[in-house]
């Protein structure tokens, strides 16, 4: 009579619950009737294994049924209003996109002069934008060339933009008030200095194309047909410096994701008064 | 409604069907917890805290044994619950000697049908069981609960513990193994017990 060993103890086991393959069962048996030790060791498995299972049961000690409050139960939403959901994200996020061309925009002028700065981060990502930016630019470029020799100039120049826009927002009627706003403003910049002049006369000039310098002395006076096209762009503008595209992706996000919260809010109240009447 | 189609609905959300899915696993969940872990209070909660998992993950069952499904959803419970024991070890409210022995069997719990000699064997039974199989590992308790107090198959139990059936196979061998030598202690205690299983033996 040996000690099974645990590689028997385990085929021992697994045969107690029908679980050895035909051939290892039949291996099994067939040594089972000539070893003692080990069918002896199978019968204390065996009456162990039985004893475990009389294992008595307890009851519940109470029910453990979920309440609709327990189980957090949501009830399923209609189908739009992920798609909503979505939709408002996805417009939201193309919003910011918008914001974040319109600020590398200005990051990328901001370096040269703090003034145009505010211009460019207004008009950089909006439809128009892109001619307002070139405008600013050659603008800059003006303001480097020309008003380094004096500080005066730049003193001059560099609130000029910023006081300009209050005054586009205005509405319809902008349009002339902007022209002489401008117009005046040039002529107050030429008459201050000489180079100061030429370099107000350079930035309507620029929107025309990066003419060179030499030729701005000769337009003393603001060129009119340069002056147009910028308070058109400006005039598109509604107050709070958004592009009718960020207005619209705005809207949308607004209003998608208002009528999603709105179907799920009805949704979950009718599903409310279900579940009350069921209980 | 058969089973297959009460797990459908209650996958769709159908709180009722599922509760009728809870009153006929109640009682297998909770045991399962109360022999893991020897505390009817807290193989309540770690049953309360396996249904309301298993509603939340419904739809994470993919067919199979359901009742499997279900034990391993107690069976995370309680694990949860022995680490969260291993981290602030608590005095435990049954009375208990110098060998760290309930001195009371839980009598009060036995089925009121029997004769009182058979309830004082049940409580014997049960009292010996539960100290032997609290000398066990966590993981072969677990497989021995599983196997032979809950009557799964060796599948059933590797699906349960997500472990392969060859260690399922070697854990409860060897669970088993301890068990008999544990419970020979008690052989004096269990006297009529012990007796029909030797009868059956031979």
């Amino acid at each position: 009579m040996t000690a099974a060993s645990f590689r028997d103890v385990e085929r021992l086991s697994a045969y107690l619950d029908g679980e050895l393959s035909q051939a290892e069962r039949a291996r099994l048996e067939s040594r089972l009737a000539r070893d003692v030790g080990l069918s002896a060791a199978l019968d204390e498995l065996r009456a162990t294994r039985a004893l475990l299972r009389r294992t008595p049961r307890r009851r519940a000690p109470r029910s453990f049924t979920l309440t609709p409050k327990m189980a957090g139960l949501r009830p399923p939403l209609p189908r739009a209003v992920p798609v909503l959901r979505l939709a408002s994200v996805l417009a939201t996020l193309l919003l910011f996109v918008t914001f974040a061309g319109e600020l590398l925009g200005s990051i990328a002028m901001g370096a040269q002069a703090p003034a145009p700065q505010e211009m460019a981060s207004e008009y950089g990502g909006g439809v128009g934008g892109g001619p307002a930016e070139n405008a600013t630019a050659a603008a800059d470029k003006g303001l480097v060339l020309e008003a380094t020799p004096t500080l005066e100039a730049n003193a001059l120049l560099a609130p000029a933009p910023q006081e300009m826009t209050p005054a586009y927002g205005g509405g319809v009627g902008g349009g002339p008030v902007e022209n002489t706003a401008e117009a005046t403003e040039q002529n107050i910049t030429a008459e201050a200095t000489p180079t100061s002049g030429i370099a107000a006369s350079l930035a309507p000039q620029a929107t025309l194309e990066a003419t060179p310098v030499p030729e701005a002395r000769t337009l003393e006076q603001p060129a009119p047909p340069s002056v147009p096209p910028v308070p058109e762009e400006r005039a598109a503008k509604p107050p709070f410096g958004l592009s009718p595209l960020q207005i619209a992706l705005l809207a949308l996000a607004i209003v998608l994701g208002g009528v999603a919260i709105l179907i799920g809010w009805q949704t979950r109240r009718a599903f409310e008064k279900n579940v009350k009447r069921d209980a | 409604m058969d089973e297959p189609a009460l797990i459908r609905s209650a996958q769709r959300g159908d709180l009722e069907a599922f509760n009728r899915l809870v009153l006929a696993y109640q009682e297998a969940l909770y045991n399962t917890a109360l022999r893991i872990l020897n505390d009817a209070d807290l193989a309540a909660d770690a049953t309360q805290e396996a249904f309301l998992s298993a509603f939340r993950g419904l739809n994470g069952y993919r067919g199979g044994s359901f009742r499997a499904w279900l034990l391993r959803t107690v069976t995370n419970a309680c694990y949860d619950e022995l680490r969260r024991r291993k981290r602030h070890p608590t005095t435990p409210l049954t009375p208990r000697d110098d060998d760290d022995e309930e001195v009371e069997a839980p009598r009060w719990l036995a089925d009121p049908n029997l004769s009182p000699e058979a309830q004082l064997e049940q409580a014997e039974l049960e009292h010996a069981i539960q100290h032997c199989l609290d000398g066990l590992p966590a993981d072969f308790r677990a497989v021995v609960v599983l196997a032979d107090i809950q009557g799964l198959d060796y599948a059933e139990v590797a699906a349960a513990l997500r472990k392969p059936i060859g260690t399922i196979k070697s854990r409860l061998a060897r669970a088993r193994l301890r068990l008999r030598e544990c419970l020979q202690a008690f052989r004096e205690l269990l006297p009529a017990a012990f007796r029909l299983e030797e009868e059956r033996g031979l």
